[in-house]
């Protein structure tokens, strides 16, 4: 006999995202930079921001820490890099 | 009346169900119980829910899961429909922010959620908590633990190697549940430390390493069982996040501490107190960067943050020597314990 069965995965539902328009330069940009608490982000993220710096004109940059590399960004650090900044690198990995 | 809404499938048999489910990438890897209109309505109407209630939104998905979703995976995982409102409460902690699903469902540090079910409940549902306490044999053990991992990868899009980077994961991934052995605790039962009430039913859920097994056959004391824990507990201080550990007591070790009456705080302060490494150790053993400098020898790292972060938990068979340490996963500050009450209609 035939059997009907269900489909167990949630079915995605669309939704609007909007991204920030991305700079045309990095000139004169002020650079945040979030760092995730695993051994050598800090290290890595500060060279990235030295070239940027030194090579693409990026006039500084700031670079705070989450509370731990698996949560996000928390509030102080998005308000300070709301105000203080206009590009941020996030998403350093193991 | 309400409806189900999810996608269905017209098959000629179970045998191509099942088939079906693979071919979908819907399972463990084993087979799975095909979800029929009944068998879902079954599970609803045991933990009282409609279907299109949501039981845990996951923020960082941005994935409502519902209890239709929950109730298809519980029918697949082989649950009971008295097992449903043990998966809810499961499910519900899952999007505890203080759990921090995130972490410990991608990191490749591959964690299981265990779950430890306290309650008149665990006695009724044969939620077992003595011999093979972390093996094959029980239903409701199997099931539930189960039913958990396939919706966190169904419902909550946490595939192996896609969303979930575990780089090794462990067998506790498939299922990974227990109850507490109330009936011969030498404390008060897990949930009644956090908040319930005792003939309320809970379910805690960690996220964890596969569990460590140690013996001691020697030791009268609970100093002497506790000296041997701590042995073997120090050698993961490399997990530098200070995770919480769950600690489990089988039979012996139970009496051993009961005879003695320590307390639940007794065993933590003692715990914590012996469990600490010099940060010269762990920098030999290459788990702390940089050189051995004068006072490393004396400068201590604790294993946990507090003793509280011990979660002690009495489980196990009744002979036998051994008990076991589970690491959690991470960090404290990325995820911690949470205990939800099971509700039932």
């Amino acid at each position: 006999m035939a059997l009907q069965v269900f489909d167990p995965t949630t079915e995605a539902k669309e939704q609007p995202m909007a991204f920030v328009p991305r700079p045309e330069s990095l000139r004169n940009m002020r650079i945040g930079l979030v760092e995730n608490t695993k051994y050598n982000s800090d290290r890595l993220l500060l060279r990235i921001a030295a070239i940027l710096e030194k090579e693409y004109g990026a006039q500084s940059h700031i670079m705070r820490s989450k509370h731990a590399s698996g949560v996000p960004a928390h509030k102080e650090i998005i308000d300070e890099y709301t105000v203080n900044c206009d590009v941020v690198i996030a998403g350093v990995g193991d | 009346m309400a409806e189900l809404t999810s996608q269905r499938y017209e098959v000629k048999d179970m045998a191509e169900a099942i088939e079906l489910y693979y071919a979908k990438g819907w399972t463990d890897g084993l087979p799975v119980v095909p979800p029929t209109e009944n068998s879902i309505w079954g599970m609803l109407e045991s933990a009282g829910l409609e279907p299109e209630a949501e039981i845990t939104f996951i923020e960082n998905r941005q994935v409502s899961v519902t209890a239709e979703k929950v109730a298809i995976n519980t029918v697949m995982a082989g649950c009971k429909p008295e097992y449903m409102p043990v998966v809810v409460a499961a499910v519900e902690a899952l999007g505890d922010p203080l759990f921090g699903y995130h972490g410990p469902a991608t990191s490749t540090g591959g964690s299981a959620i265990f779950v430890v079910v306290n309650g008149p409940i665990a006695r009724e549902l044969n939620i077992n908590c003595g011999d093979n306490l972390f093996g094959p044999g029980w239903r409701a053990n199997a099931a539930i633990g189960r039913a958990v991992r396939l919706i966190m990868r169904n419902v909550i899009g946490t595939l192996p190697g896609l969303l979930d980077r575990s780089s090794l994961g462990h067998g506790g991934k498939y299922s990974y549940c227990i109850a507490e052995n109330e009936t011969d605790s030498p404390w008060p039962p897990l949930h009644v430390e956090r908040g319930f009430r005792p003939e309320q039913n809970a379910v805690t859920i960690f996220a964890a390493m596969a569990p460590h097994q140690y013996a001691n056959q020697l030791s009268a004391t609970p100093e002497g069982v506790l000296t041997t824990a701590c042995a073997f507990m120090r050698i993961s201080a490399g997990l530098r996040g200070q995770p919480q550990y769950v600690l489990v007591f089988a039979g012996e070790h139970q009496a051993v501490i009961a005879q003695a009456g320590w307390s639940r705080d007794d065993v933590r302060q003692f715990c914590f107190e012996h469990t600490k490494t010099s940060h010269a150790e762990m920098k030999r053993m290459n788990v702390m960067p940089g050189a051995v400098q004068p006072g490393d020898e004396t400068t201590m790292h604790p294993l946990v943050e507090t003793p509280q972060d011990f979660i002690i938990v009495a489980a196990g068979g009744r002979a036998g020597v051994q008990s076991a340490y589970i690491p959690g996963w991470g960090g404290k500050r990325s995820s911690q314990s949470v205990t939800k009450e099971i509700r039932r209609p």
